[in-house]
C-alpha cells in the first residue's frame, strides 16, 4: 500500500505501515543485498503459495517477485526488490532514506515506481 | 566494487574505498543462511578454531573502540585549534562505514536482536540500540561527505566534524558497553550451545565472503595506521605517571 510519511511524502509501505526501500545496486534486476546486509535490510518476502495483492494507492501492474540468493521470493515493484529497514522501529518512519550503507544507496519508492532520490 | 553510488553524484566511494574493503552484496552472494536457513547445517562441522558469535562481535567492538579513540583525539585537536587530516578522518569513518555499520551491525540486527525480541528479553534496550545504529549511520555519512581537504580547512566545517565525532563517541561508548554486558550474555543464554557453535562458523563465513581472508587483521592494521598518524599508537603513553598510591582515608 502507499502512505504519506513525514519527510518523504507518499511512498510504498508494507502491510504493517513500515516504509519499503529499493537498493540502487539491484538495478531493477535482482536482489543483491545478501549476507549481513539482510539483517539491516530484511527483504519483503513472498511466502510460497501466497498471491500478491496490491493495497490502496499501489499499481498492481508494477508488482512482481524475484528469486533471492537465499531461495525465497522477494516482492518487487517496477522491477525493484523491496526491503524494510531495521532502523525503522515504528511504522510511519523512513529513517533509511538516502542512506549509503551495505554497498550502495537506499531510497523509498513512490507509487509511480520511481525511487525518491534527493537532488544533489 | 559497489555500483550503488547515487545517480548523478561523483563516485566518492569508488575513490575512497581501499582494496581491502569490499562493498557488501558483491562478494556475499552465496551466503544462504540469513532469513531462512537453519544453523544446523553449519553446526554439523564448525571449524574448531572458530570463536563464538558473541566473542566475535565483541572482538569487532574492539575495532570500534579504537576508532572511537581516534575520533576523541581528532576532536581534541580541532577543539585546541590543531590540524585535522582529512585522510585520517576519512579512513576512520570508512572503517566504521564498511566494517561496523556495513557488517557487524547487520549481524546484530539479523541474528542477535531478533532472538532477544522473540524471547521477550531487553526489548526496550534492543529498540534503542536499533535507533542508535540508524543515527550512527547518518553521522558517518555526514563525516564521509564533509571530511575533505577543503572541509577540514573551513572553521565552520571543522567545528561540525568535531561535534559529529563527539556525538558518535558519546553514543557508542555506552552502546557497545551495554551490548557486551547485557545483550550478548542474554543472547548466549537463549541460544543452545550447538547452535551457537554453528552461528560462530556462519559469522566467520560471512566475514570472509564480504571482506576476504584475514579481514580482522586487516581492519586492525588500518586502525593502527591511523593511530600512528595521530601519535596515539604507543599504548604506554596512556599509563598514568603514578609513583605512589595513597588510598583515601
Amino acid at each position: 500500500m502507499a502512505r504519506s510519511l513525514p519527510g518523504v511524502g507518499t511512498v510504498l509501505v508494507n502491510s504493517k505501515g513500515y516504509a519499503l526501500y529499493m537498493f540502487a545496486p539491484d538495478h531493477r534486476r535482482s536482489v543483491t543485498c545478501t549476507g549481513s546486509c539482510l539483517g539491516t535490510w530484511p527483504p519483503l518476502m513472498l511466502p510460497s503459495g501466497v498471491r500478491l495483492a496490491a493495497g490502496p494507492g499501489v499499481k498492481p501492474t508494477l508488482l512482481g517477485s524475484d528469486p533471492s540468493p537465499q531461495g525465497v521470493r522477494v516482492v518487487t515493484y517496477h522491477g525493484w526488490p523491496l526491503y524494510t529497514y531495521a532502523g525503522d522501529v515504528q511504522p510511519g518512519q523512513a529513517t533509511g532514506q538516502d542512506g549509503d550503507v551495505n554497498g550502495g544507496y537506499w531510497y523509498v519508492i513512490r507509487p509511480s515506481g520511481q525511487p525518491e532520490i534527493p537532488a544533489p | 566494487m559497489s555500483t550503488g553510488q547515487r545517480p548523478g553524484r561523483p563516485g566518492r566511494r569508488a575513490v575512497l574505498l581501499s582494496g581491502a574493503s569490499l562493498a557488501a552484496g558483491a562478494a556475499a552472494a552465496s551466503a544462504g543462511w540469513a532469513l531462512s536457513g537453519s544453523p544446523a547445517a553449519a553446526a554439523a562441522s564448525p571449524d574448531p578454531a572458530t570463536i563464538s558469535p558473541d566473542d566475535d562481535l565483541m572482538r569487532e567492538h574492539g575495532v570500534l573502540k579504537r576508532v572511537l579513540l581516534c575520533y576523541q583525539e581528532m576532536t581534541a585537536r580541532v577543539q585546541a585549534g590543531g590540524p585535522l587530516d582529512a585522510r585520517d578522518l576519512q579512513d576512520a569513518a570508512l572503517i566504521i562505514h564498511d566494517y561496523i555499520e556495513g557488517f557487524h551491525e547487520g549481524l546484530e540486527e539479523g541474528y542477535v536482536f531478533p532472538r532477544l525480541i522473540s524471547a521477550g528479553q531487553h526489548t526496550g534496550t534492543v529498540t534503542t540500540l536499533l535507533v542508535q545504529h540508524a543515527r550512527g549511520r547518518v553521522i558517518t555519512q555526514f563525516l564521509l561527505r564533509q571530511a575533505t581537504a577543503s572541509g577540514v580547512a573551513s572553521p565552520g566545517t571543522r567545528a561540525r566534524l568535531a561535534a559529529a565525532m563527539q556525538a558518535f563517541d558519546r553514543m557508542y561508548q555506552p552502546h557497545e558497553a551495554r551490548e557486551d554486558t547485557v545483550v550478548f550474555p542474554a543472547f548466549r543464554q537463549i541460544v543452545p550451545a550447538g547452535e551457537l557453535a554453528g552461528l560462530g562458523q556462519h559469522f566467520a563465513d560471512l566475514e570472509h565472503q564480504q571482506f576476504g581472508k584475514g579481514e580482522f587483521a586487516a581492519m586492525v592494521g588500518r586502525v593502527a595506521s591511523i593511530e600512528q598518524n595521530l601519535g596515539i599508537y604507543d599504548l604506554a603513553q596512556f599509563t598514568p605517571q603514578v609513583t605512589q598510591y595513597t588510598p583515601p582515608a
